[in-house]
């Protein structure tokens, strides 16, 4: 095999496609073109790489960047964009999490434990990869990938808190509304 | 947490990380549960974006192994041209090929410059006893007095000087000393009249190749004319 063909790169796509969007928002707002220059990469590629999930992580990691600082020299570009800022996630009422919320709890990450998660969760990386990707060690990303869920269960559990006030709150509203 | 919810693609995607207390567990398998926004990319477009136009690509491929056959065919070519012409050159010009000349080649290289004619026309001149024999009977005298400048100034007269011959050179010899010296040679020399061979030396001066009167060739000519044919003999 010399290169990857179209098939081998839509499994691609269907499988860790919306991961590694995901990922590359972490520093652009425009991560399809992050990914879409990638997976062309990719298919230049000759012979492709041993681990394609991995590689693809790596090469959307370094489009992300070069497109932030795009967007950084672009301002009003940038300011745009962010008006048409699309949703993290498909919103599933049978998930415990609202999208958006989740999308602003991994906001308030610090940026290497917000990669680590995305890489692992929705990347499935292992702790290796990862350590490869952030240019760390395995263990290092292991400790970081435990103190980023430490991280989000507290923020998860003060929005459940705060939902369950809020709800508290507007039985107490009605019950007196009546 | 329900692991049924997981992808249908990758049946690994609800694998839990090793390790982490019962607390991280949960909250990783209820991030596992929320899904990345989709992507929506056309392979067609991807794939011209990595080769465009791909036929001309192959075009290209193409007519570039063509232009390398056919200069590896003219190469091939050249090089069957050399060899077969070195063989030849090798069988005609062989070690052996000095024995292959001709005898006509041969002969020419032996030919001898000297003028054969001249030679052959003074044998039968009837000078061999001077001031004995006559011209033939059928010569007129003015062509026997021509007949006598002529050899006198030329091809006798550049004999004697042991000058050879050649084309082109200026005959012109005293004129004064004709017939007899003329006789004096050929008695002298012991050369056979009628075989006049190519290896003859005769001693010349080169003070014979210049003209000690002032006499003209005309005024020669019409001296000689104007005497009997036993003064010119």
């Amino acid at each position: 095999m010399k290169q990857i063909d179209g098939e081998q790169l839509q499994r691609l796509i269907d499988g860790h496609g919306a991961a590694l969007v995901l990922y590359a928002r972490q520093w652009c707002r425009v991560a399809e073109d992050a990914l879409q220059e990638a997976l062309i990469d990719l298919l230049r590629q000759a012979p492709p790489p041993d681990r394609p999930v991995a590689w693809l992580f790596h090469t959307v990691r370094r489009r992300a960047m070069n497109l932030a600082r795009g967007e950084r020299r672009r301002q009003e570009h940038q300011r745009r964009a962010g008006r048409q800022r699309e949703a993290w996630f498909v919103m599933d009422p049978d998930a415990g999490l609202d999208s958006e919320e989740l999308a602003s709890m991994l906001h308030q990450l610090p940026a290497l434990e917000r990669e680590v998660v995305v890489a692992r969760i929705w990347g499935e990386l292992s702790f290796e990869e990862i350590g490869q990707l952030t240019s760390t060690s395995s263990s290092a990303a292991h400790r970081r990938y435990r103190k980023a869920l430490a991280l989000l269960g507290e923020m998860i559990s003060r929005e459940e808190d705060s939902d369950g006030n809020h709800e508290q709150e507007q039985r107490v509203a009605d019950r007196s509304g009546t | 947490m329900n692991k049924n919810n997981a992808s249908p693609i990758d049946p690994e995607r609800d694998s839990e990380s090793p390790g982490l207390p019962e607390q991280l567990a949960k909250v990783e398998r209820q991030l596992k549960k929320a899904q990345p926004s989709p992507v929506d990319l056309d392979i067609h477009v991807l794939e011209q974006a990595a080769f465009p136009n791909p036929r001309r690509q192959a075009n290209n491929g193409v007519s570039r192994r063509r232009r390398y056959r056919s200069a590896g065919y003219l190469v091939a070519s050249w090089v069957c041209g050399v060899a077969v012409g070195a063989l030849a050159m090798f069988l005609v010009r062989g070690p052996d090929a000095e024995k292959k000349i001709s005898p006509v080649a041969t002969a020419k290289h032996e030919e001898s410059p000297e003028p054969r004619e001249e030679r052959a026309i003074l044998a039968e001149f009837p000078v061999a006893n001077a001031g004995k024999e006559t011209a033939p009977s059928n010569w007129n005298a003015k062509e026997a007095a021509i007949l006598a400048l002529t050899m006198s100034k030329g091809v006798l007269g550049y004999e004697q000087g042991g000058v050879e011959l050649r084309a082109g050179m200026y005959l012109f010899p005293e004129a004064g000393e004709s017939l007899e010296r003329m006789a004096s040679i050929r008695q002298s020399s012991n050369v056979d009249d009628n075989e006049p061979t190519a290896t003859e030396s005769f001693q010349m001066p080169a003070r014979g190749l210049a003209p000690k009167s002032e006499t003209t060739r005309e005024q020669l000519m019409r001296e000689m004319l104007g005497g009997s044919k036993d003064v010119i003999l």
